[in-house]
């Protein structure tokens, strides 16, 4: 059967509820800060997709559209709570002297991904700062480096040119890459700066 | 010569391996003899693979996670009444 179909009618869309309510909860529970909030963005998840199931072309798998809802709500109840306004790119960007050099002192290199994420403060960090990107910005990076879609697929799907896309991309990635320093503060894997 | 500028403009490209040759290299040659760019790379990249990881889809498998029933009955009892 394929995507569309099972999600058509009611009780097919109760097998996807059941067959994906567990990988869901998985995700929820790493965005979230509580059982309670997991349960909530689940319901939420699940709730979204079944009113905007005729949108579902069956593209992409059903397991993905759904990450993808859930992964959105997630971050859209940190923007709520937070009251934190989006962060202005513009103090994020890397700033060069008149020569053309980095004008900001770097620190260590950091430990690996794996490990920075073993602390439930580094993926708040990182949960919050991709949260508060301007809509734009954060859409990029979903797709590019969340979903690992190309840039060309980017493009078309927020309707801009691949160069606009180029450039928001790297925008956004060294806002966050600023953003997360205090989270990458500790020294770690050194082999990174004999690269 | 490359300048630190330069790198940052060519750094994603650098990173999907879609440099062409020549630049690639001279790329490289900045970033080795470069103190500030390799440390920045090095947390640019991370960056990219924090957000990867903490928010990419699982892979396919069985769910690890306990998925409590009256969890799964509130949401069919949602839709429902959506």
């Amino acid at each position: 059967m394929t995507g569309p179909a099972r999600l058509s009618d009611p009780k097919r869309f109760a097998e996807v509820v059941k067959q994906y309510t567990g990988r869901l909860l998985a995700t929820a529970r790493r965005l979230t800060d509580s059982e309670a909030d997991a349960h909530d963005c689940v319901q939420e998840a699940f709730l979204l997709a079944y009113r905007s199931r005729s949108q579902f072309e069956g593209r992409a798998k059903i397991s993905s559209w759904l990450h993808r809802i859930l992964v959105n709500v997630a971050l859209e109840r940190v923007r709520k709570r937070s009251r934190r306004p989006e962060e202005a790119l513009e103090d994020l960007q890397p700033t060069f002297d008149e020569r053309g050099c980095r004008v900001e002192s770097q620190g260590p290199a950091p430990a690996e991904a794996q490990v920075l994420l073993e602390r439930a403060e580094t993926r708040t960090a990182v949960r919050d700062a991709i949260a508060h990107l301007p809509e734009g910005h954060r859409e990029i990076v979903l797709i590019r480096d969340i979903e690992g879609k190309t840039t060309a697929d980017a493009a078309r799907e927020l309707s801009i040119t691949q160069s606009a896309a180029r450039v928001r991309l790297h925008r956004a990635r060294a806002a966050l890459k600023r953003l997360l320093e205090p989270a990458m503060g500790v020294a770690g894997d050194k082999e990174d700066n004999k690269r | 010569m490359m300048t630190c500028k330069d790198v940052e403009r060519f750094l994603d490209d650098y990173l999907d391996g879609s440099l062409p040759f020549a630049t690639r290299i001279r790329f490289e040659i900045h970033v080795r003899m470069c103190a500030e760019c390799r440390p920045y790379i090095a947390r640019y990249r991370r960056a990219i693979e924090l957000g990867h990881k903490l928010l990419a889809e699982p892979p396919e498998g069985p769910a690890s996670e306990a998925v409590p029933q009256e969890l799964i009955d509130v949401i069919l009892k949602s839709i429902d009444e959506s």
